[in-house]
């Protein structure tokens, strides 16, 4: 490759604090830099970016690139959409990797446009030729029935990742890195889509995405009371509680609760899905889970192909003694 | 106000794993026996896009790059309400990716012409991408935004809901602009035997690449800039250990015992 400058990855940091899915991009930044024989630089994008660098480098980057704007607080389309396209023009990156969450979904597509290259949306493995040393980036397709190996011809290689799909670093203070200020000389930033008002979920509980342990409950559990239940057995085991889309769609739970590739994507120590038959669409927000449990009443239902353990019964007969065995187990 | 969605057939994304393989040409092949189906999320578009004209007047227009010149499913599509569907094939357009799609799409709703707003699904459900929408919104220069759960027309301009990580955002647009829609509050209406009928007799106007204006050189530069290498089918190792007992209690026993040995719990 002539035109080699690296991998870059978009660093998030609202509030102040780098998110999980940046640290996941650097730690697949990291892995295909070194296969590669490459450097891995993080763009960070915000407003208050101070102590951002250093847990960039902590976590993997050899050189953190920071654009400091009191107007560059929380995402907004042009707004971010011009930085990218200045920084990706000034410091061409062979390969820029961005997180698939709301910000990456909403900036990948235009900026890869803008930058007359190609786009790799939603991946879920990363590879690199070993004869060419091309990207291979791997994205599902018919809800994860189906995947495919991209590649592009132009740089950028622009890649979206799905949360929860690459192992991030060990945080290493000793690892040192360079920071770069960028002047873009942009002036004002402003945006058609402005934004009014942001309505924060209030949590109680664990975070659904932080969870060990997730309970979800789907179009089985056939209405909101049954969600107590699942509440319940969440509390118990330090976990939270998740849904199917179904489950969301009939209004029994808030959306944000929702599991799977339009919702939320987790890795918990243990997933246990009642009244869930197992869609594509639903795995692929908790294949990732070290233990599926399956707790329905249907054996033939596809999501005892997927789990690990499961039980055949109605979840109302099956879950109060679960219940009541596992706080056993646990005080015991 | 007059409102343009986008609408694409797929096949039935519930259906079983079993249903899909790859060809021979490195194709993905459905099994005949896979209905084929309004993509989820363009039904919560085109119900936002009916809602919308049904309190301000105008017009809902379907458009839909196609692969063949069967106009029945647009007819069916319009079934629900909308006023009119633009069907653009060509064999240009033939094994395009989404940025190829966008620039026919973009070139097709361009020749429609007047427009307030275009609504988009969040991803179709065959390529689960969300590129398609955001890449129209470019080739028009519109301001745009992605996963958009309500929408709201305040004088000359729009608020849309987007959701996001822990929430959502508020945001007002200009107006024409373009939407990615989500599902939640959308449901699309149901279609009764005589608005069934009836749709058959709504028009469909359906274009050639020339007849869009797209340009080969133009279409051939945004087409190559990704390359589908191969496709393959994921195989699943998971060995499920069913867990039994003489009643559901004894199970659901055995299963907390289980996850304990396991050292899971
Ligand atoms: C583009 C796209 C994106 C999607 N994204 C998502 C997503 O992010 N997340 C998601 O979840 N879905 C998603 N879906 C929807 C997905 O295809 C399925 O429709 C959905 O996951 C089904 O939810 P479910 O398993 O709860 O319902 P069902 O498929 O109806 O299954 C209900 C199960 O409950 C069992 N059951 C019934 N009663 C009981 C009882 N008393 N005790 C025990 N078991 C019982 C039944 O045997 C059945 O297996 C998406 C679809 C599309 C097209
Ligand atoms: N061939 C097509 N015809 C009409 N609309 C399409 C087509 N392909 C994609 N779209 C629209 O773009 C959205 C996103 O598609 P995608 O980027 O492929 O996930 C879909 O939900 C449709 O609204």
């Amino acid at each position: 490759m002539s035109d080699n400058s690296g991998i870059m990855i978009l660093a998030e940091a609202p509030n102040g604090k780098i998110t999980g899915l940046t640290t996941e991009l650097l730690g697949a930044g990291r892995r295909i830099a070194d296969i590669a024989g490459e450097k891995v630089s993080a763009l960070a994008v915000g407003a208050g970016l101070s102590g951002v660098e250093a847990e960039l480098i902590a976590f993997g980057a050899n050189t953190v690139y920071t654009v400091d704007d009191p107007s560059l607080g929380r995402y907004t389309g042009d707004a971010y959409l011009s930085v990218l396209e200045k920084v990706c023009q000034q410091l061409t990156p062979r390969i820029l990797l961005i997180g698939h969450n709301s910000t990456g979904r909403d900036l990948a597509p235009r900026l890869a446009f803008r930058l007359r290259t190609g786009l790799a949306p939603d991946c879920v493995d990363l590879q690199i030729d070993n004869s060419t040393g091309a990207l291979v980036a791997i994205k599902p397709a018919y809800g994860g029935n189906v995947m495919a190996m991209l590649a592009s011809k132009s740089q950028p290689e622009v890649v979206t990742v799905r949360p929860k799909t690459q192992e991030p670093l060990e945080r290493d203070a000793g690892r040192s890195g360079d920071v770069v200020k960028l002047d873009l000389g942009l002036g004002t930033l402003a945006s058609r889509a402005k934004v009014l008002d942001r309505i924060m979920h209030t949590y109680t509980g664990i975070k659904l995405e932080d969870a060990e342990v997730v309970v979800s409950g789907g179009r089985g559990i056939g209405g909101p009371e049954g969600f107590k239940l699942l509440e319940e057995l969440a509390r118990s085991l330090n976990g939270a509680v998740g849904a199917s889309r179904a489950a969301v769609d009939a209004g029994w739970v808030p959306s944000d609760m929702q599991v799977g590739i339009t919702g939320k994507i987790v890795s918990p120590r243990l997933y246990i899905a009642v009244g869930i038959s197992g869609s594509v669409q639903h795995m692929a927000g908790c294949s990732r889970a070290k233990t599926i449990v399956a707790i329905n009443k249907d054996s033939e239902a596809p999501i005892f192909e997927r789990a690990h353990l499961g039980v055949v019964g109605d979840y109302k007969n099956v879950l109060p003694q679960f219940h009541e065995t596992c706080r056993e187990l646990l005080v015991g | 106000m007059n409102i343009i969605a986008t609408v694409k057939q797929v096949p039935d994304p519930e259906a079983p794993a079993g249903a899909f393989r790859i060809g021979p040409d490195d194709r993905v092949m459905v099994s005949p026996t896979v209905s084929s189906v309004l993509s989820p999320y363009d039904e919560s578009a085109v119900e936002a896009a009916l809602q919308l004209r049904d309190a301000h007047g105008g017009k809902v227009s379907l458009v839909c790059l196609g692969t063949e010149p069967d106009d029945s499913f647009l007819h069916e599509a319009m079934a629900t309400g909308a006023d009119e569907a633009y069907l653009v094939v060509d064999d240009m357009f033939q094994n395009g990716d989404a940025f190829a799609t966008a620039y026919a799409l973009s070139k097709a709703i361009a020749k429609i012409g007047e427009y307030d707003l275009i609504v988009c699904g969040r991803q179709a459900s065959d390529t689960d991408a969300g590129v398609v929408g955001s890449v129209i919104a470019e080739s028009l220069g519109l301001p745009s935004a992605t996963v958009i759960r309500k929408i709201e027309v305040v004088g000359d301009k729009l608020n849309a809901e987007r959701v996001i990580e822990d929430g959502i955002e508020v945001l007002e647009l200009p107006l024409p602009a373009l939407l990615t829609m989500t599902s939640e509050l959308y449901t699309l209406r149901y279609a009764s035997v005589m608005d069934i009928m009836s749709a058959s007799e709504k028009p469909v106007t359906i274009w050639s690449a020339s007849d869009i204006g797209a340009d080969a050189v133009e279409l051939d530069d945004l087409a190559n800039r990704s390359i589908l290498r191969k496709q393959f089918i994921p195989v699943s190792q998971t060995q499920c250990e069913v867990i039994g007992g003489d009643s559901a209690q004894e199970a659901a026993a055995n299963l907390a015992q289980a996850l304990r040995s396991r050292k899971v719990i």
